[in-house]
């Protein structure tokens, strides 16, 4: 444990952050950093074990979309990837803050995938450009503070007794409940997470908490965008059945016929919507730009119910989010 | 190099297109509930020549298909495979966005349909379906 100067929040920490404590007046509120094969933070969880924010990232570290219910910014408090500074919240740049003697900090831009600034230790790698990234390697490699480059299975192999420390602070009851109610997302039965259970706890590759976390987090991540939630718009909360219930709700004809356009008829995967299709796929981005700008007419001439006009409205922002990456 | 010359986009006005390559899609009631707005919309007009389309298909094989309707149904074939076979990305776009993922077949119409395309269209009318 260790720390900080500020007293209102402590750090967690033991190969690199993982985790935060906020404290309060009458509580603690404790966050934990689920990872990825790089150390860069991909879900946070609380004391409960419950998911508060979760992200994912491009390979060069941009958000692709991310999750939080407004109790815990990631983004405010931690970097994209795994760096030792944070992302800055106005530029949109990360900061590696290394050691002074080099001369600071060094700023990278995860849109572009360079580093702004020529890196201290260039003539170590005289074949690369001064401002490359983990040598155009992200998905493999790290560079924590903009100086070198390093290999992040290697790190954690050398850092596991302490993992092992700090995951075990958790109540183990409330661990295994949190884990459990993971497992419950993906299976289908009771019967098939207690046999997944069982399995996960005497497999040698599971034997620590640590791993566990490892070997749960992409669960955690697929049960966090197919079934907790994105904060898509109250209409659309029952994906698979949104088409019909959104065409049972509208009365407007401009209307229905714009959903009916904008949602699969007996779609089997996800709500069959051209915003799912959007982002899973790439496509239909022309489509939801057309209709968007069709909505809008509707908006502006059909004289609509409160209704069809909060429904409208939410496709409005759901087309905004799927064309804007969220 | 060839990526970076421009290409004029020939399905820019899809109406024109459409209406000019169908005679009686003009006539339609797909085309005729649509507001003028819509009409200028291509993703709009685009749904409702799928439509006008289906609808065709589906009386093809009730074989209640009069003379007008015959030729349509030629024009709308040969529009689909126009488009995926043109030259310019768009016409691709539009029909797997604005015309295969949407339509609406049963069963018995598909093999119909399948015959008719050509070696594009049915590569984009594969695609589609792997990716519903």
């Amino acid at each position: 444990m260790f720390c900080a100067s500020d007293p209102k929040e402590v750090n967690i920490l033991s190969n690199g952050l993982v985790g935060k404590i906020e404290l309060t007046d009458s509580t603690d509120n404790r966050y934990y950093y689920l990872k990825d094969h790089l150390g860069s933070v991909r879900c946070v969880v609380d004391n409960n074990g419950s998911v508060v924010s979760a992200q994912d990232y491009y390979p060069y570290g941009e958000t692709i979309r991310q999750f939080n219910n407004n109790r815990y910014m990631l983004t405010e408090k931690e970097p994209a990837k795994k760096m030792a500074g944070k992302r800055d919240a106005e530029t949109g740049n990360d900061y590696g803050v290394y050691p002074a003697i080099y001369g600071g900090a060094r700023y990278y831009n995860s849109k572009l995938g360079v580093w702004l600034q020529v890196d201290p230790l260039s003539e170590k790698y005289p074949g690369w450009s001064p401002y490359n990234y983990t040598l155009c390697n992200p998905i493999n490699l790290i560079d924590e503070y903009g100086l070198e480059t390093d290999d992040p299975e290697k790190k954690n192999k050398e850092a596991i007794l302490p993992e092992i420390i700090v995951i075990g602070e958790r109540p183990q009851e409330s661990w295994t409940k949190w884990a459990q109610s993971v497992l419950l997302a993906r299976m289908e039965t009771k019967n098939d997470v207690e046999q997944t259970w069982e399995s996960i706890k005497s497999g040698n590759r599971y034997t620590t908490p640590y791993y566990l976390v490892k070997s749960l987090l992409s669960l955690a991540n697929l049960a966090l965008l197919e079934s907790a939630p994105l904060p898509m718009p109250a209409a659309l909360n029952l994906l698979p059945t949104a088409r019909q219930s959104l065409l049972n709700a509208v009365t407007n004809s401009r209307l229905k016929n714009a959903i009916n356009e904008l949602y699969r008829q007996g779609a089997k995967i996800g709500s069959g919507s051209s915003m799912d299709a959007f982002r899973q796929q790439g496509t239909h981005g022309q489509k939801l730009i057309n209709y968007r700008d069709n909505l809008m007419d509707i908006m502006r001439s059909e004289s609509l119910s409160q209704k069809d006009k909060a429904i409208l409205k939410d496709i409005l922002i759901d087309i905004q989010n799927a064309i804007g990456g969220k | 190099m060839v990526d970076f010359i421009h290409k004029v986009n020939p399905f820019i006005n899809m109406k024109e297109y459409l209406t000019k390559m169908v005679e009686s899609f003009r006539t339609a009631t797909e085309f005729e509930q649509l507001t003028e707005y819509e009409k200028n919309n291509n993703s709009v007009i685009c749904a409702a020549f799928r439509k006008f389309w289906e609808r065709i298909i589906k009386s093809e094989y009730e074989k209640s298909l009069d003379k007008n309707d015959s030729d349509a149904l030629n024009s709308c074939y040969l529009i689909i495979n126009e488009l995926a076979s043109s030259e310019h990305p768009e016409g691709q776009r539009i029909l797997y966005e604005e015309i295969f993922y949407n339509l609406v077949l049963e069963e018995v119409h598909v093999p119909i349909v399948y015959s008719r395309l050509n070696i594009n269209a049915k590569k984009i009318f594969d695609s589609v379906k792997t990716n519903q």
